[in-house]
C-alpha cells in the first residue's frame, strides 16, 4: 500500500480547484442531492434514480456496505439495479454516485424489513392517497404548496405507529404529519420526531398528509414512511455509557415488547413504556446511521442503535460512549444545593430535565491542584435543550469548614474549530478548573429552554473528570467551488481528481484537556500516483490544509482513505484517524440559510486518469524559496493549459495578507513560462515560512472524459476559479553587519 | 352624611335633595328645589351648594314645586380663622379644573409660550419649583396678588393665548389670591393629603334628559373629609347619552343607554354610572340557556329594553359558523340543518364547529395578528409559520388560556424548541414587551404612564417600571440559524430604573408589591402566577371581555382593551360571571365560546323592534358586523368558486390561514378591507369602517370580474349544469349566500332574468346563460345581507 509520498518539485503541479469564500465557479464536479427510492428491504432488490449534478458517465453507485451493490440500468437517466443480500443488518448506510466526474457527496441509504413501497407522483388529493400496508415503508417526495396523500387500514383498537424520517437521511423536508379519518376530520398529528401513535376507535380507513412547514417540494424533499408494528423508543436512558458490551439501559417509547409502563408521558400527552436491555442485545449501527444529531455531537463516541422486535427493528437512537465508571442516575429530590447528590470523581451522572423548570444539583469531590474538566452534554445528544449550570467550588477544610469560591454561570460553547462548514459551537457547557483545595464542586443544572413543558425526554450527562490530553481529528473535504456569481454558498463537497488536480481538505483538530502540540497528518489507502502534500498541524492551531495532489496516477479509482494524525503526548505517539464529515445541503448563501453537517461513514476519493486539469502551474526547483526580508524572492514558473482555454489569465497572489495589492501575472495564451518577482521589503514580508497560492478566473471550453468508456465530444462552457498548489517561501532575517576589527 | 358642618371662610359642601318616588325609584332634586337657611345669612346657598358666611348654627330646607320639604341642621364655625393654603391640595386641582395643566397647554413636555406645568398636576413639587423659582418667580406678586400675572392671565385681564379660564372675584381666583397673600406656601409634611375620592351617588337610574348633581367627597389622610364637588374635574364617557358640567351635574341625553362619567381629582379617580332606561315593557322573554342570559335579562327588565326575536335557524347556522369557524355554511351544511328537526341542533352546531380545524384557524388569525407576527422579508418565513401554527395548534387542542400566555411572556428557546419565541422578535424591547403584554393579557394601556401618573387611572410611572422589571432579564442570542434568535433567562437581579427617580425598583404586579425573585428564576413566570392570582381578574376579565366582543361586536367593557375604573363595564355581574366561568373550567376557551354562541342572548335578531333600533349597550338584538377582509374574501371565494393563490402557500389556502400580515401588501382586497398589518397589540388594527374604495373594488375590480367569468367558475358550471332547472339552481345559491331559500320576489326576479331572450350583437338569439349567472352572482355578492354577518 502507498503511503505519503512527499510532494515532489518539478513535478507537474496542477492548479487546485479549492472552494474558498472567494469561488465564483468550479469545473464539472458530481454532486448528488437525492437517491430515491432511498432504501431497500433486505433480500430484496430495487431500482433508483440518482439527481444532482454532473452525473455524467454513470458507472456505478457505491455502499457503505459490501453486500449492498448497484448496477447501471441506464446510464442517461442514472438508474441502477441495487440489490441488499440477505445478510445485511437493518440500518441505514450511505450510498455514493460515482462517474466520469467523480465519486459524489453520500446519501443515506436504508435497509431493513419492511416491505418496501415506491410512491408514484400524483397523489396529491385525498382521492389519490396511495396505501400503505403494515410493516411496510414507502419512499416519496413532498411536492411544492401541496399536501402529499397515503392511506393505510385501521382496525378498531389496533394501535397504528407511523413514523415519517426526513432530515436524518439528509432531505430538506420538515414534515407536517396528519392523521385523517376518510371524511377528512383530523385524528392525530405528527410530533416532532415525526411519529403518529394513534388507536383507532373504529375499523376503516386513514388517511395521511404529509406537507412541508413552508410548504417546500422537489426531489430534495423526499421522505420515508413508516408504517410499523414494531418498536418505538423515544429516548434511552442514560444517554451515555461506559461501554457496549456490559452496560444496560432503559429505553422508553412504545410497543416495546416486554415492556412495562414507565408512569411517564411523551409531550404528545401518550404514555411511555419502559424497558431496560443490555445494551449489547441491540441491534448495532455506525453513526450517524439515520439519527439526526448535531455537528458537535462529533465530540463523544457513541453508535447508533435499535431494538428488534421479532424481524422490526425500531427507529434507531444515538447512545454515547465515555469510558470509566458507569453513570450514575439522577436521584430525584436534588433540587436544593444542601440536597445535592454526590457524584464519585471522576464521574458522570445522567439525568432529565423534567418536568419543566427541573432544577438538578450535584457535588462532585475534587482534589487540591488537580485540573479537572467539568463537561455537561446534552444538545450534544441531541436534545433539544440549553443547559445552564452553576459551578462553584468549595473548599473544605480538615476541621469541616467550608470555603465557598464565588460561582461560575456557564451558558454554551463558542469554540468552533469547524468553521462554517461544520459548526460544533454548541449550548452544552464545558469548563476547566484547578482546584485550589480539597473540597468539592457544586453543580446546579437547569435548562434554560425547560420552562413550559414537562418532557422526560429531555436527558443530560453531566461529567467532571481529570483534565487528559489527546485530541480528535475530523477531515473535511473543500472541494468543490461555488457556482459562478455566488460568494457565500457552500457546495456539496467531494474529492475528485483529475490527472493534475490538487484538492485540499481541511484537518480540524479538537483538542482535549491541556494538549496544545503539533500533530502529524498521513493518510492511508492513498493509490498509487496519488501524493499528499507534507501537512502539520502545528502547535496550538485547530486546523490545516492537506492538499491532495494526482500527479501521475496510475490507474481510475474509486474508495475511501483515512486521514491519519500522530502526536506525542507525554511520553508516547499517539494516533487518531480523522472521522470524515459531509455538508448535508449545498448553501446559496450562508448568511441567510443555516449550514448543515454530519459524519459521514467514509472519507471517499476518486480520480480519473482519462481527464485533466486544464491549466497546469509547475514551480521550477524545489520550495520553500528563500529570500531575505531586506531582498528580493523570484520564482519561476511553468503553465500548461489542455484544451480550450486560450484567454489571457491574470494570476493573483493568495493567501499572504501583506501581498493583497501584490500586481497580478498576466500569463497570454501561449505563454508556457513565467517568473514571480516578489519584493519582500518593499511589501514587508515578515520573516518566517509563508505559504500561498496563484488564483485566477478561468474561462474556457470543457471537454468531458470518455463516459463509460466511449469517447465524447460533449463540452460546456465554464467559468471557474482555480488555484495553483502551495507554494512554500522562507523570509530570513537580514544578516547582522560583521563588526569592524579593532 | 346628616349635617352640614362648615368650617373656614371658605367652606363649602355641596348638597344632594333625593327625592324617593311611588314606584320606590329615586330622582335627583337638587336643582328644583328651593333651599333656604334659617337663620339667614349664616350660609349662602347656590344650586345646593352651601358656604358659608358667619358662624351660628341653623338649619336648611328643600322645597319641592308640590310642596314638599325636607330639611338639613348646619353649622358653621371658624369663619374668621384663615387656615394655611396648602399648595398640592388647594392649586393644583384648580389648574386641573381649569384646563391650565392639561396636555393641550402647559401641561404639554414643553409647556406653552415658556410656562410648563406637569401634566394634571401629577407633580406638584416640580410644579411649585417652577411657578417660584423660573424667571425669578415673576408671574407672582404676593405685595398685591391680584396684579400677579398668574391671574391677569388666567382671568383674561391680560392677553392670553388660552382665553379667559378663570373669572376674576370667583371663588377659585380668590383662593389662589389667598394662596399668593399668603406667600406662597406649599404646605408642611404633615399637612393630610387625599386618600381617594368618593363619587355620591356612585350610580343611578336616570330618565332621559334628566338631571344629577354629584357630591364629590375627598377623603384625607387624617381621617377628615372634604367637598371637592366643585374641584374635581368631570368627563362623560359617551357625550351621546350624558354631559357633566364643572358644578358636577350630569344631564342624561334623549337616549336610553349606560352612562359613566369619570371624575379626576389629583392623581385620583373615579366614576358616576347611570343607567337610562328605555322603559318599554320587558314582557315574554325567550328561555335562557345559561348564566348569561340571566344577567342580560336582568338588565332588559331594569333598562326596560325588549329584546329582539330569536334569530331563525338559517340566520343563526350563518352566524355562527362565520364568527367561530370564519367561513360560510356549506349547501349541505345548510339543507342539513334546516331539515334538522332536533331541539338541540343549535347546540350541536356549535360543538361540531369547536371540534374542527376551521375553529382553530381562524382564531388563530386573530391572536396572530394580536401577537404581532409579522413578516418583513422572506428569511423570516420559518419563523411566521412556525409561530402560526404554534398558534393554531394551541387552540385546536384547547390548550388552556394560561397556560398559552405562559408559553408566549415565558417563551425560551429558539423557533425550532419554541414557536412561540417569535414574539420576543417583533416584540424586541423590554417597554414593548410590557406595555403589549399589560394590553393583550390584562386589557391595560400603560403606555401614558412611562411619563407620568396615567391620565384615567390609578397607574404611576413606579407601576410602569415595576411592571416592566418582569422584562428586565430577558436576553437573546444567535440561533445558529441566520436571522433567527433564542430567548432564554439570563441569571440576574430582576429589576429597572425608574427614568423619573433614576432608581432601581424590582417587580410589581400591577397595584401589587415587589416580589422577592431569586436571580436564577425567571421573571416572567412569576408574572404570569400574578396574573392568574390578582384579585383584580383582569387577566380572565380581559379575555373572556375579548371574546364577547368577538361575537357580539362590542365589549362589556369597550375598547376591550381599556379597563380602567373610568371605563366600566356595562354588565360588571355579567363580565365577573364570566370571568368565575372561565377559571373554573381551568381556562378553557372552548367552553367560553360554547357560553356565548349558545346563549339565548347571541341567538336573537339584528332586526330592531320599535324600541331597541339604537341599543349600543343592552345586547337587546344581535349587531351586525361586516366580514372581517380575510372571511369576506373567503366567502367571496367560496359563492363564485375562486380558488385563492398566495405565494408560497397551496392554491386556496384560506385568507383566514394566512400565516402572517406580509400577503396585505400583494393583495388589495384584504388591505383595502383593514386587514391588520399585524403592528399592534390592538385589535382596532384591524380597520372596519366602510369606504368608498371598498364599494368599488366589489364593483369593478378586474380580477373579481375575471374570477367570476372564470371557466372553472360556478358561474360557468351553473350554466353547464344541465341535471338542474334554473330555479334549483338560485336556491342553492341563495342557500351559498345566505344560508335561505330566495323569497318569492327574489326568485322571480331572478329567473326572469335568466330566462328573458339572448341576442348576441349582430342580434341573432344567443346563449348568455354563464354571463347572466356572473350577474347574478356579482349582485349577491354586493348585497349588505352578503357584507355582514347579521
Amino acid at each position: 500500500m502507498n503511503l505519503i509520498r512527499l510532494f515532489r518539485r518539478g513535478a507537474v503541479v496542477p492548479l487546485i480547484y479549492l472552494a474558498v469564500a472567494q469561488a465564483i465557479g468550479q469545473l464539472p464536479t458530481a454532486r448528488m442531492t437525492a437517491i430515491f427510492p432511498m432504501g431497500c428491504q433486505i433480500g430484496a432488490e430495487v431500482e433508483v434514480q440518482v439527481h444532482g449534478a454532473d452525473l455524467d458517465g454513470a458507472t456505478g453507485l457505491q455502499f457503505s456496505h459490501p453486500g449492498i451493490s448497484a448496477e447501471v440500468t441506464n446510464v442517461g437517466e442514472r438508474k441502477f439495479k441495487v440489490r441488499v443480500a440477505g445478510g445485511v443488518p437493518a440500518g441505514v448506510y450511505e450510498a455514493r454516485f460515482a462517474g466520469a466526474l467523480g465519486f459524489t457527496n453520500s446519501r443515506p441509504f436504508v435497509v431493513s424489513s419492511l416491505v418496501e413501497v415506491l410512491s408514484p407522483d400524483g397523489n396529491t388529493t385525498r382521492e389519490t392517497a396511495i396505501s400503505l400496508g403494515v410493516n411496510s415503508v414507502i419512499n416519496g417526495t413532498a411536492v411544492s404548496r401541496q399536501p402529499v396523500w397515503f392511506k393505510v387500514a385501521a382496525i378498531k383498537g389496533q394501535r397504528l405507529l407511523l413514523r415519517v424520517s426526513a432530515a436524518a437521511l439528509d432531505s430538506r423536508l420538515n414534515p407536517v404529519v396528519l392523521l385523517r379519518d376518510s371524511d377528512g376530520e383530523r385524528l392525530a398529528r405528527g410530533n416532532d420526531a415525526g411519529l403518529i401513535d394513534y388507536t383507532p376507535a373504529a375499523d376503516g380507513e386513514c388517511l395521511i398528509q404529509i406537507h412541508d412547514a413552508s410548504y417546500g417540494g422537489g426531489t430534495e424533499y423526499f421522505f420515508r414512511l413508516e408504517n410499523s408494528a414494531g418498536p418505538h423508543v423515544d429516548f434511552v436512558s442514560p444517554p451515555v455509557v461506559s461501554s457496549f458490551t456490559g452496560s444496560e439501559v432503559t429505553l422508553y417509547g412504545r410497543n416495546l415488547p416486554g415492556s412495562k409502563p414507565s408512569g411517564l408521558k411523551a409531550v404528545d400527552g401518550l404514555s411511555l413504556e419502559q424497558l431496560t436491555v443490555k445494551i449489547s442485545e441491540l441491534i448495532h449501527g455506525d453513526r450517524p446511521g439515520g439519527v439526526l444529531l448535531p455537528a458537535a455531537t462529533v465530540v463523544l463516541d457513541g453508535g447508533v442503535f435499535r431494538l428488534a422486535k421479532g424481524k422490526i427493528a425500531s427507529n434507531p437512537f444515538f447512545v454515547g460512549l465515555i469510558e470509566g465508571k458507569s453513570p450514575a442516575i439522577e436521584q430525584g429530590d436534588n433540587e436544593t444545593a444542601d440536597r445535592a447528590q454526590t457524584i464519585p470523581t471522576p464521574g458522570l451522572v445522567a439525568g432529565r430535565f423534567f418536568p419543566a423548570r427541573d432544577v438538578d444539583c450535584f457535588r462532585f469531590p475534587i482534589k487540591k491542584d488537580e485540573v479537572y474538566w467539568l463537561e455537561v452534554f446534552s444538545q450534544r445528544l441531541g436534545k433539544k435543550t440549553n443547559p445552564y449550570v452553576t459551578a462553584q467550588l468549595i473548599g473544605v477544610a480538615k476541621d469541616g469548614k467550608e470555603s465557598p469560591e464565588p460561582a461560575k454561570e456557564f451558558y454554551e460553547i463558542k469554540d468552533n474549530p469547524g468553521g462554517r462548514e461544520f459548526n460544533i459551537a454548541n449550548r452544552d457547557v464545558s469548563w476547566r478548573f484547578q482546584a485550589k483545595s480539597d473540597g468539592y464542586c457544586r453543580v446546579i443544572a437547569r435548562d434554560l429552554f425547560n420552562q413550559v413543558e414537562d418532557d422526560p425526554g429531555r436527558g443530560y450527562v453531566v461529567t467532571l473528570n481529570r483534565e487528559r490530553p489527546g485530541f480528535r481529528l475530523l477531515a473535511h473535504p473543500r472541494t468543490v467551488p461555488s457556482a459562478l456569481g455566488s460568494t457565500k454558498a457552500i457546495e456539496l463537497m467531494v474529492t475528485h481528481l483529475r490527472k493534475g488536480t490538487t484538492l485540499p481538505v481541511q484537518i480540524i483538530a479538537l483538542r482535549e484537556g491541556d494538549f496544545n502540540g503539533p500533530i502529524r497528518i498521513s493518510i492511508e489507502g492513498l493509490p498509487e500516483g496519488v501524493n499528499l502534500h507534507p501537512c502539520e498541524i502545528r502547535a496550538r492551531q485547530k486546523s490545516a490544509t492537506a492538499f491532495l495532489t494526482a500527479t501521475e496516477p496510475a490507474a481510475s479509482f474509486t474508495g475511501n482513505i483515512r486521514f491519519v494524525g500522530k502526536a506525542v503526548i507525554g511520553d508516547r505517539e499517539v494516533a487518531q484517524v480523522a472521522r470524515p464529515t459531509a455538508t448535508v445541503h449545498r448553501v446559496g448563501d450562508y448568511d441567510k440559510e443555516p449550514v448543515f453537517s454530519r459524519l459521514a461513514k467514509g472519507s471517499a476519493l476518486s480520480v480519473n486518469v482519462d481527464d485533466t486539469e486544464p491549466i497546469q502551474v509547475t514551480v521550477v526547483g524545489d520550495d520553500p524559496f528563500t529570500g531575505l526580508i531586506n531582498g528580493k524572492l523570484t520564482i519561476p514558473l511553468k503553465f500548461k493549459r489542455t484544451g480550450e482555454y486560450n484567454e489571457k489569465i491574470n494570476f493573483k497572489v493568495y493567501g499572504i495578507s501583506q501581498l493583497q495589492k501584490f500586481p497580478e501575472l498576466a500569463v497570454n495564451k501561449d505563454q508556457t513560462e513565467a517568473s514571480l518577482e516578489i519584493d519582500l521589503a518593499k511589501f514587508k514580508v515578515p520573516a518566517g515560512q509563508h505559504t500561498f497560492q496563484l488564483a485566477a478566473t478561468i474561462k474556457g471550453k470543457y471537454q468531458f472524459p470518455p463516459l463509460n468508456g466511449k469517447k465524447t465530444d460533449k463540452k460546456k462552457d465554464v467559468t471557474f476559479q482555480s488555484f495553483s498548489p502551495p507554494i512554500v517561501v522562507e523570509v530570513k532575517p537580514a544578516p547582522e553587519p560583521a563588526k569592524k576589527k579593532k | 352624611m346628616n349635617r352640614v358642618t362648615l368650617k373656614g371662610a371658605d367652606a363649602r359642601q355641596q348638597l344632594l335633595v333625593v327625592q324617593t318616588l311611588g314606584d320606590g325609584s329615586v330622582a335627583d332634586q337638587t336643582r328644583e328645589v328651593a333651599l333656604t337657611a334659617e337663620p339667614a345669612g349664616l350660609v349662602r346657598i347656590t344650586d345646593g351648594l352651601v358656604e358659608s358666611l358667619a358662624n351660628g348654627s341653623g338649619v336648611i330646607t328643600a322645597r319641592n314645586p308640590t310642596g314638599e320639604t325636607a330639611s338639613i341642621p348646619f353649622e358653621v364655625n371658624a369663619v374668621s380663622s384663615e387656615k394655611p393654603v396648602n399648595f398640592h391640595n388647594s392649586i393644583v386641582p384648580l389648574f386641573t379644573k381649569h384646563g391650565c395643566n392639561s396636555g393641550g397647554c402647559h401641561g404639554k413636555a414643553s409647556g406653552q409660550n415658556g410656562f410648563k406645568l406637569s401634566l394634571l398636576g401629577f407633580e406638584p413639587q416640580e410644579d411649585y419649583e417652577y411657578l417660584l423659582r423660573e424667571a425669578r418667580g415673576r408671574r407672582m406678586f404676593p405685595a398685591a396678588p391680584e396684579r400677579s400675572l398668574l391671574l391677569l392671565k388666567a382671568s383674561g385681564q391680560l392677553p392670553h393665548g388660552g382665553g379667559s379660564r378663570i373669572d376674576a372675584g370667583s371663588f377659585d381666583y380668590k383662593a389662589i389670591v389667598k394662596w399668593l397673600r399668603q406667600g406662597m406656601p406649599y404646605g408642611k409634611p404633615s399637612d393630610p393629603s387625599v386618600e381617594a375620592i368618593e363619587v355620591h351617588p356612585p350610580e343611578r337610574i336616570m330618565k332621559p334628559d334628566a338631571r344629577q348633581q354629584l357630591v364629590v367627597l375627598a377623603r384625607m389622610t387624617d381621617g377628615s373629609v372634604e367637598d371637592i364637588t366643585h374641584s374635581a374635574v368631570y368627563e362623560a364617557n359617551n357625550r351621546e347619552y350624558a354631559e357633566a358640567d364643572n358644578t358636577g351635574l350630569v344631564t342624561a341625553g334623549g337616549d336610553s343607554g349606560e352612562i359613566a362619567v369619570m371624575v379626576r381629582y389629583q392623581d385620583k379617580a373615579s366614576v358616576f354610572r347611570a343607567s337610562i332606561p328605555f322603559g318599554a315593557p320587558v314582557d315574554n322573554l325567550p328561555a335562557g340557556r345559561n348564566f348569561v342570559d340571566d344577567f342580560i335579562f336582568a338588565k332588559w327588565k331594569q333598562a326596560g329594553m325588549p329584546p329582539s326575536e330569536m334569530a331563525g335557524d338559517s340566520t343563526y347556522l350563518r352566524r355562527v359558523i362565520l364568527d367561530i369557524a370564519g367561513r360560510l355554511p356549506t349547501v349541505a351544511e345548510v339543507k342539513s340543518f334546516l331539515d334538522d328537526p332536533a331541539p338541540d341542533k343549535r347546540q350541536r352546531v356549535v360543538e361540531r364547529l369547536l371540534r374542527s380545524e376551521e375553529y382553530a384557524e381562524y382564531f388563530a388569525n386573530k391572536w396572530s395578528a394580536l401577537l404581532r407576527n409579522k413578516r418583513a422579508n422572506g428569511a423570516q418565513l420559518r419563523t411566521t409559520l412556525a409561530f402560526y401554527d404554534w398558534i393554531k395548534e394551541s387552540l385546536y387542542n384547547n390548550k388552556p388560556y394560561d397556560q398559552f400566555v405562559r408559553e408566549i411572556l415565558a417563551a425560551s428557546g429558539g423557533i425550532d424548541q419554541s414557536p412561540a419565541s417569535a414574539w420576543f422578535k417583533q416584540v424586541s424591547s423590554q417597554q414593548a414587551q410590557m406595555e403589549d403584554a399589560a394590553q393583550l393579557f390584562l386589557g391595560t394601556r400603560l403606555k401614558c404612564a412611562q411619563c407620568h401618573h396615567h391620565p384615567f387611572e390609578k397607574w404611576s410611572q413606579n407601576d410602569y417600571y415595576r411592571f416592566m422589571a418582569f422584562f428586565s432579564r430577558v436576553s437573546k442570542a444567535p440561533s445558529g440559524r441566520p436571522g433567527e434568535e433564542i430567548v432564554f433567562h439570563r441569571a440576574g437581579v430582576a429589576q429597572v430604573t425608574n427614568k423619573k427617580t433614576n432608581k432601581p425598583v424590582k417587580p410589581a404586579g400591577l397595584g401589587s408589591g415587589e416580589l422577592k425573585i431569586a436571580p436564577v428564576d425567571d421573571p416572567r413566570h412569576r408574572l404570569v402566577d400574578w396574573m392568574r392570582e390578582d384579585p383584580s381578574r383582569l387577566f380572565s376579565k380581559t379575555l373572556v371581555n375579548r371574546y364577547w366582543k368577538h361575537f357580539f361586536g362590542r365589549g362589556l367593557v369597550d375598547p376591550e382593551d381599556d379597563f380602567r375604573s373610568t371605563n366600566p363595564p356595562t354588565h360588571p355581574g355579567l363580565l365577573d360571571a364570566l370571568a368565575d366561568h372561565f377559571e373554573k373550567t381551568g381556562y378553557d376557551l372552548k367552553s367560553l365560546v360554547r357560553v356565548i354562541a349558545t346563549s339565548t342572548t347571541y341567538q336573537l335578531s339584528s332586526v330592531p323592534n320599535g324600541h331597541n333600533a339604537k341599543d349600543m349597550h343592552y345586547f337587546s338584538r344581535f349587531q351586525p358586523k361586516r366580514l372581517t377582509a380575510e372571511v369576506l374574501y373567503d366567502s367571496l371565494n367560496d359563492l363564485i368558486l375562486a380558488r385563492s393563490n398566495f405565494g408560497g402557500l397551496p392554491v386556496g389556502t384560506r385568507a383566514v390561514c394566512l400565516p402572517d400580515n406580509s400577503y396585505n401588501s400583494s393583495n388589495y382586497f384584504l388591505s383595502v378591507f383593514g386587514r391588520p398589518d399585524s403592528s399592534s397589540a390592538c385589535e382596532c388594527e384591524r380597520s372596519q369602517e366602510a369606504s368608498l374604495a371598498q364599494s368599488l373594488h366589489l364593483f369593478n375590480a378586474k380580477n373579481i370580474h375575471e374570477q367570476l367569468a372564470h371557466k372553472d367558475g360556478r358561474a360557468a358550471r351553473l350554466a353547464a349544469d344541465k341535471g338542474q332547472d334554473h330555479a334549483a339552481k338560485i336556491n342553492s345559491l341563495y342557500y351559498r349566500a345566505f344560508a335561505r331559500l330566495p323569497r318569492r320576489e327574489e326568485a322571480d326576479v331572478a329567473l326572469a332574468y335568466l330566462t328573458r331572450e339572448a341576442t348576441d350583437k349582430e342580434g341573432k338569439p344567443a346563449d348568455k346563460t354563464k354571463e347572466r349567472y356572473e350577474d347574478i352572482l356579482w349582485a349577491l355578492a354586493n348585497t349588505k345581507e352578503f357584507l355582514f354577518n347579521h
